[in-house]
């Protein structure tokens, strides 16, 4: 199983939510998986500007020329794709949510009903199944976890994928690991 | 009191969010109060954005839903709040436009829900979140001026204005439908085979000479 994580941590500096990843990197690995980790922080990703080229002009192909080349076809590539996510306000920070904007070039602008809601058509074939690790801070509550899944379960929907996998820093990265495997 | 329209749309001063931003402001003037400024975070930053936030008694934060959630410029202005001193935030009276392309406001409701926590937790009074599917393309009609949605834009910049809050059946009104109904979704099924429900999509697409290259798949590994 290829698994790609998308971690969302800091640049530099004692960030705690990189200490939790190398272990459930390492965890993922022993138990066979192929495992790429692409630290979003040391990439250059700019934010979507709503220009719809992607939609309209350049079918599929963003007009923005940054990291995010090296993203989409690692994102289209992997099985399953783990974002790993710090939590700002009890929700994903900017990085993050940057990225997860800068996705909208894989779907085709066309609208189609899944499960009675309105949702883009597939532009690929396949799309990886998503799972999610969050990293809370204090004063984070378990209705800023629930709820960032939640947006999370709504984002895999309209990626036409879907969430399959959720875990906390609080708990444990080799149990995670395992749980990730297992989904 | 200062007011402040903050208009969170990637595409600035030419998006759906800036004509709703002028609705509200027309609303307010109509009300009597002066006409707030308006502020585009993706032409000012985020640095300005937080000053002009700093003196503002009254902010409404306006934006397209983007990937289920707001958009990351959006997401780095709120980042940014929560590197203030908490007395910043604190007491300030904060409302929310989150509209969609998608017609179903159901599916902003999990944002709704994240910024009533958010806040909270900043302290703010929160005057609620107004909720508008169907947004896409606004921008693009000379007489969205006169339809029903800038009506009710209208009439929420009036209360604001005037009650200091959302006219609450304005707010309903903008809201529905909140899911598509069984006859919408028939009347969906049955023309989805006609394309009629792409000639948006089709018309851009040809506009730019892309429309035989709609398919493509550059990503593909």
């Amino acid at each position: 199983m290829k698994i790609l994580i998308l971690d969302g941590g800091a640049r530099s500096g004692n960030d705690p939510l990189a200490d939790y990843l190398a272990s459930f990197e390492a965890a993922l690995a022993s138990g066979g998986a192929e495992v790429r980790r692409i630290r979003l922080a040391e990439m250059e990703i700019r934010f979507c500007t709503g220009c719809w080229s992607c939609w309209w002009a350049t079918p599929g192909l963003c007009a923005l020329r940054d990291g995010m080349e090296e993203v989409y076809p690692a994102f289209l590539e992997a099985d399953r794709v783990v974002w790993a996510v710090p939590l700002v306000l009890g929700t994903a920070s900017a990085l993050v949510k940057k990225t997860q904007d800068r996705l909208i070039p894989l779907l085709h602008p066309y609208i189609e009903l899944v499960d009675g809601e309105c949702h883009h058509r597939r532009r690929y074939d396949r799309y990886p199944e998503l799972g999610l690790i969050v990293d809370p801070r204090d004063p984070d509550t378990t209705e800023d976890l629930a709820g960032t899944r939640l947006l999370f379960e709504r984002f895999a929907l309209n990626l036409r994928s879907r969430l399959v996998f959720f875990a906390s820093t609080r708990a444990n990265p080799e149990e995670a690991a395992r749980e990730a495997l297992a989904a | 009191m200062k007011r402040l329209l903050l208009n969170g749309s990637p595409r600035g001063d030419s998006s759906n969010s800036r004509c709703l931003c002028a609705w509200l402001a027309e609303g307010f003037v109509e009300a009597g109060a002066p006409a707030p400024e308006i502020l585009s975070l993706a032409r000012a930053g985020t640095e300005r954005a937080v000053r002009e936030f700093r003196t503002a008694d009254e902010v409404v934060l306006v934006f397209p839903l983007y990937t289920d959630s707001m958009p990351g410029i959006v997401a780095e202005f709120t980042n940014a709040l929560a590197d203030l001193d908490p007395a910043v935030p604190a007491g300030k009276r904060v409302g929310y436009v989150v509209h969609s392309g998608f017609p179903e406001s159901a599916q902003s409701e999990p944002l709704a829900a994240y910024l009533e926590r958010m806040s909270a937790r900043l302290g703010f009074v929160h005057l609620g979140t107004i909720l508008k599917g169907g947004s896409e393309g606004l921008r693009l009609d000379p007489g969205s001026g006169r339809s029903k949605t800038a009506g009710r834009f209208r009439a929420l910049g009036r209360s604001l204005a005037g009650r200091g809050s959302f006219d609450p059946d304005a707010k309903a009104a903008l809201a529905r439908p909140r899911r598509l109904g069984p006859a919408t979704r028939i009347l969906f099924r049955v023309l989805a085979p006609t394309g009629i429900l792409h000639m948006y999509w089709n018309v851009l697409l040809r506009k730019h000479g892309a429309y035989e290259r709609r398919h493509d798949r550059p990503y593909a590994v």
